[in-house]
């Protein structure tokens, strides 16, 4: 009932509501009340049987004293005006009977004789018995002659007012029913319709989304309080839509521009990446073609000698002779220098081709080494990004190998040792330019170092079987205490024509394969050496600062 | 009950069969001696009874009235008087006499003259005086003396109660009136008998 009821309109509840509180109220009152009435009734009506058979039964002494049933039944016949009396009778103490009124109704299990006054029930009617006494032979005593017996319809009385009562509150409760149902639709309008009203405000709002509807305000009770808090609530809703709507505007469009940003960026890495290769790729084809110039220097220097010009005159200077070319070398003074002048030509131009040639193929290995190292760096370019298993001796190898020409050149020695070789996963580009730098570097610091030993020593440890380290030691200029704490910031550079890359992206590198690049130092004119970490199993993924 | 015999001792107690006339004279002898063993004179005997019962009424009357304090001082006997025949007068001696009512006792005496009845609180007089019954009324008229009677014209003739024999039973008549007269107060519980009386 209260589960249906929790989905009926307000209105009904309402009216459910009034109609059952009166309902309720009537029920208990009306029940109440009858149960008073009843109470009273059953109280008086014994008060009044009472009295009225002690009187009869004190009236009745000398009709029961002298036996005179006219008397008795005159006694009697007075009970006829009392409604509740069904029937009566006067008892003597032999248990005759000497009067009686509708005798019919008798009860037949009445008593003859009771010697003190009693309410009884037999046959389901209420009966009072009452002594009849005369004044005794002896002083203050009294003697029993008869019992008058009243019998009285209380039952039926009782029924008819119960009946009564019922029919009266049924009329009762059917005309307040009506009554309370008509001022139920009244008064629950008062309540309903404003509810109603704001219930279709809410649902017409919900509906079209205008949040600059506003519910009609009925009155100043809690309806109306509600109303204004839902139209308070309405605009505030309204008010953050709108925000909320420009805010998605604003965040979509910073959205697109960080689309294009991000796209842009992408571009931008992409050729910072490209020009960061090219880079790497110039900086090692431009540590050969040094090599290269020199040779095609040397080999322009021979060339350009005034030898050929010399034979060419002495070649001019025999035509000139055609004919006489003996009289010539055997007489003239200048013809006798022709031979011994050709013989040492032909040995200088001997010793100049066989310099050539050496130029020349020192020269074709240049050529052949930038193609090596394009090739290279194509290869290694083609698996950019991808961590795989390397040893890491081959990585230090191919490092050498690149820079190789450059140390002969400057006459730097290069020693490697590996004293626990195992295999790294990592980036081979990556770490191939971080060696590729640390090398170069060297070198550049044995250039500007003044020491007798110009040595490289690169050292492949592992002490931690999660970790191998390269260690890149030069017995260079060294680094000066200030300069070992910014040496891998961006820009830092001591060298002239530096940039301050090399070593910023170097330990950018490292620590993007999860390793670490670090320096030590004992201070100018000591030598550096550069350690590189990397870890021997796949890291996780680090940010890159 | 002989004709009906009792089937279930039938076997055993069977009464032996008499002839007819043999049964009949078995059953008159019977009848015989048991009315000769109880006879008395039935007239006699409905007089003694008439007079047991008027005599305890006029025991109950004296219930029911008061005298004046002049006349019945405390602690005196009711005095009876009976003027009449000598039966009554044994018989109303015999019942109330000697006894107590209202804690007072209760002396009878048969008053042979009218100069007998001065000291009388009750006169009871007989119908054999009925001759006289106006002289003797008239004697005690105004005087509380409760006077009871048994003749047809003792009210009118100035008594108070009179006991009539109706179908075998003694009623009370009243006249209350002859009562006050006679300065006795009559008890209140008397009035339905009067309204009785009244309606017959």
């Amino acid at each position: 009932m209260i589960a249906r009821l929790r989905h009926a309109p307000i209105r009904t509840k309402l009216r459910f509501i009034i109609l059952t509180t009166c309902f309720a109220s009537l029920i208990l009152a009306g029940g109440a009340l009858f149960a008073a009435k009843l109470y009273f009734f059953k109280k008086n009506f014994i008060a009044d049987m009472e009295s009225t058979t002690a009187a009869i039964a004190l009236q009745s002494t000398a009709a029961a004293d002298f036996a005179n049933p006219h008397a008795g039944e005159a006694l009697l016949a007075r009970l006829s005006v009392k409604s509740g009396v069904r029937s009566a009778a006067i008892y003597l103490s032999n248990g005759t009977v000497l009067a009686s009124y509708n005798s019919l109704a008798l009860p037949r299990g009445m008593p003859p004789a009771q010697p003190v006054p009693k309410q009884y029930f037999d046959s389901g009617a209420l009966n009072f018995a009452h002594p009849i006494l005369r004044e005794g032979d002896k002083p203050n005593t009294v003697e029993q002659i008869g019992t008058l017996h009243v019998s009285t319809d209380y039952g039926r009385q009782s029924k008819e007012l119960i009946n009564l009562g019922i029919a009266i509150l049924t009329l009762v409760l059917a005309i307040s029913a009506l009554v309370a149902w008509f001022i139920s639709i009244r008064l629950g309008e008062l309540i309903s319709a404003p509810i109603q009203k704001l219930a279709d405000t809410a649902r017409a709002i919900a509906k079209s989304n205008d949040y600059n509807v506003r519910a009609e305000k009925f009155g100043n009770d809690e309806v109306g309080a509600f109303t204004e808090s839902f139209n308070y609530m309405i605009e505030r809703v309204g008010t953050h839509e709108t925000a909320l709507r420009h805010e998605i505007e604003e965040r979509q469009r910073a959205e697109r521009e960080l689309k294009e940003t991000q796209s842009q960026l992408i571009q931008a890495s992409h050729q910072a990446g490209m020009a960061e290769v090219a880079t790497g790729v110039l900086h090692n084809v431009g540590n050969v073609l040094n090599s290269v110039n020199v040779s095609a220097a040397l080999i322009s220097e021979k060339l350009n000698g005034d030898r050929l010009d010399k034979l060419r005159k002495t070649a001019e200077l025999l035509a000139e002779k055609n004919g006489d070319i003996g009289e010539f070398i055997a007489n003239d003074p200048k013809g006798r220098l022709i031979p011994s002048y050709l013989v040492n030509l032909g040995n200088h131009l001997v010793a100049e081709r066989n310099d050539a040639v050496s130029e020349l193929e020192s020269l074709l290995r240049n050529i052949e080494h930038i193609k090596e190292i394009v090739s290279m760096q194509q290869s290694h370019a083609r698996v950019f990004g991808l961590m795989e298993r390397i040893e890491p001796e081959a990585l230090v190898a191919d490092a050498v190998r690149m820079i190789s020409i450059s140390l002969q050149r400057h006459q730097i020695d290069l020693t490697t040792q590996v004293i626990a070789p195992r295999p790294i996963e990592v980036d081979r580009h990556k770490v191939l330019q971080i060696l590729v730098n640390l090398l170069r570097n060297a070198k550049h610091a044995m250039n500007d170092g003044d020491s007798d030993i110009r040595r490289i020593t690169v050292v492949i440890s592992g002490e931690d079987e999660k970790l191998v380290k390269i260690t890149v030691a030069d017995t260079g200029c060294g680094i000066p205490a200030e300069n070992l704490t910014k040496i891998f910031s961006h820009g830092f550079t001591t060298r002239k024509g530096g940039h301050g890359f090399g070593l910023h992206s170097s330990a950018l590198a490292a620590q993007q394969m999860g390793g670490r690049l670090t320096v030590s130092s004992a201070g100018p004119g000591t030598g550096a050496s550069f350690t590189l970490e990397l870890p021997s199993q796949k890291p996780e993924p680090s940010p890159v600062h | 009950m002989l004709d009906q015999p009792n089937h279930r001792h039938a076997a055993t107690c069977r009464a032996p069969v008499l002839p007819p006339f043999r049964r009949w004279i078995r059953v008159a002898l019977v009848v015989i001696l048991t009315v000769a063993s109880g006879f008395r004179p039935c007239e006699a005997q409905d007089v003694n009874r008439e007079y047991q019962k008027k005599a305890q009424n006029i025991g109950k009357l004296i219930r029911y009235v008061d005298w004046p304090k002049d006349k019945l001082g405390p602690g005196a006997p009711f005095v009876i008087g009976i003027f009449g025949n000598d039966e009554a007068s044994d018989q109303i001696k015999e019942i109330i006499g000697g006894r107590r009512i209202k804690d007072r006792d209760v002396v009878v005496k048969h008053c042979a003259t009218i100069q007998e009845i001065s000291g009388c609180h009750v006169l009871f007089v007989s119908r054999s005086e009925e001759a006289r019954l106006g002289k003797i009324l008239g004697e005690v008229r105004g005087d509380p003396i409760l006077t009871v009677g048994e003749c047809d014209s003792f009210l009118k003739k100035g008594g108070i109660f009179n006991l009539r024999v109706i179908l075998g039973e003694v009623q009370v008549e009243i006249n209350e009136r002859n009562a006050k007269r006679s300065n006795l107060q009559l008890d209140p519980t008397l009035e339905p008998l009067l309204r009785a009386q009244a309606n017959s």
